[in-house]
């Protein structure tokens, strides 16, 4: 299993998944047209992840994301929540941006693992 | 809504700008992905190089721009399709607009969607944004249906919509969404 690392562009987020860190990072902005069609090797890549013992830091940095990248979010989050792995969700928001703030919290209500929102400067 | 009210048959020609908004930006024509990032680019620099419009605004406004724009680009084929990007001094507003063809059956469901949008507060709507996160159906590029709920959270509600008759079997779909001045 390889680490991923893929630099962040105008409309996809850049991806820092570490294997012996246990970490998946996402930052930048994430409004791809075929959000599926990013997201689909990350969500493998995650439930091997999982497939071993050990936590798990997720760490979500994103400055914009579409629709399409929110329902991508949400299927990655419910494959590390449904493992037997124990993690950590670190949500991070621009202070004043209200719906990123928001998101997070729904994200929070939704998924059944411990999230940290933290605030970042603007 | 339309600039040319009096106007018999409406017609792409027309802009869905409310009289004497000032257009800021437009296109007409085939949305696709090309077209979306050179759009996006020119909004944001206009944003960015404006300095009474606050970050959140701006932040707003791009993620309105980017649903309206991402959903022509799934949702219509025509080369008939308009985005228009405008501002009122009067109403002191942002307001961002696109247009496109739609047949009877996806008029029937915009509409359906939107009276549903329409008759519920701001904590019900981000209830049922929550719902529809949760669940697995989804679009072929991914969405599920949110973008209209989306829509309407980003804009607390400001959002407008109309069918007009347009040739042949086909509507004229108008969707515009406004953005209100919001402090840093």
């Amino acid at each position: 299993m390889d680490n991923i690392f893929i630099p962040g562009t105008p409309k996809t987020p850049e991806v820092s998944f570490i294997v012996d860190a246990r970490t998946l990072s996402l930052s930048g902005r994430s409004i791809p047209e075929n959000s599926i069609e990013f997201y689909s090797s990350l969500i493998a890549w995650a439930d091997t992840l999982c497939s071993s013992e050990g936590f798990v830091e997720v760490n979500i940095n994103l400055e914009y994301f579409n629709t399409s990248s929110s329902k991508c979010l949400m299927d990655l989050l419910k494959r590390i929540e449904s493992a037997n792995v124990e993690a950590q969700v670190n949500w991070h928001y621009e202070e004043d941006d209200e719906d990123m703030l928001e998101a997070g919290e729904d994200y929070d209500a939704i998924i059944d693992l411990p999230f940290k929102l933290i605030i970042t400067e603007g | 809504m339309y600039s040319e009210k009096n106007s018999p048959t409406p017609s792409l020609n027309q802009y869905p700008v409310a009289q004497g908004d000032v257009i800021i930006f437009s296109y007409r024509g085939v949305f696709k992905e090309q077209t979306s990032t050179h759009i996006l680019n020119w909004i944001e620099r206009y944003l960015n190089s404006n300095s009474t419009v606050t970050r959140p605004e701006s932040k707003k406004i791009f993620r309105v721009a980017v649903e309206l724009i991402q959903n022509l680009i799934h949702h219509s084929s025509t080369s008939d399709s308009l985005f228009v990007f405008s501002k009122s001094e009067s109403e002191n507003r942002f307001s961002l607009s696109s247009t496109n063809l739609v047949d009877t059956k996806q008029s029937d469901e915009l509409v359906s969607a939107l009276c549903a949008i329409n008759t519920i507060s701001e904590d019900e709507l981000r209830s049922l944004k929550k719902s529809v996160m949760t669940r697995d159906s989804r679009s072929e590029h991914g969405g599920g249906g949110m973008g209209l709920l989306e829509l309407a959270k980003l804009s607390n509600g400001n959002i407008e919509s109309e069918l007009l008759p347009s040739h042949q079997d086909k509507l004229l779909f108008c969707l515009s969404v406004h953005i209100k001045p919001i402090k840093a």
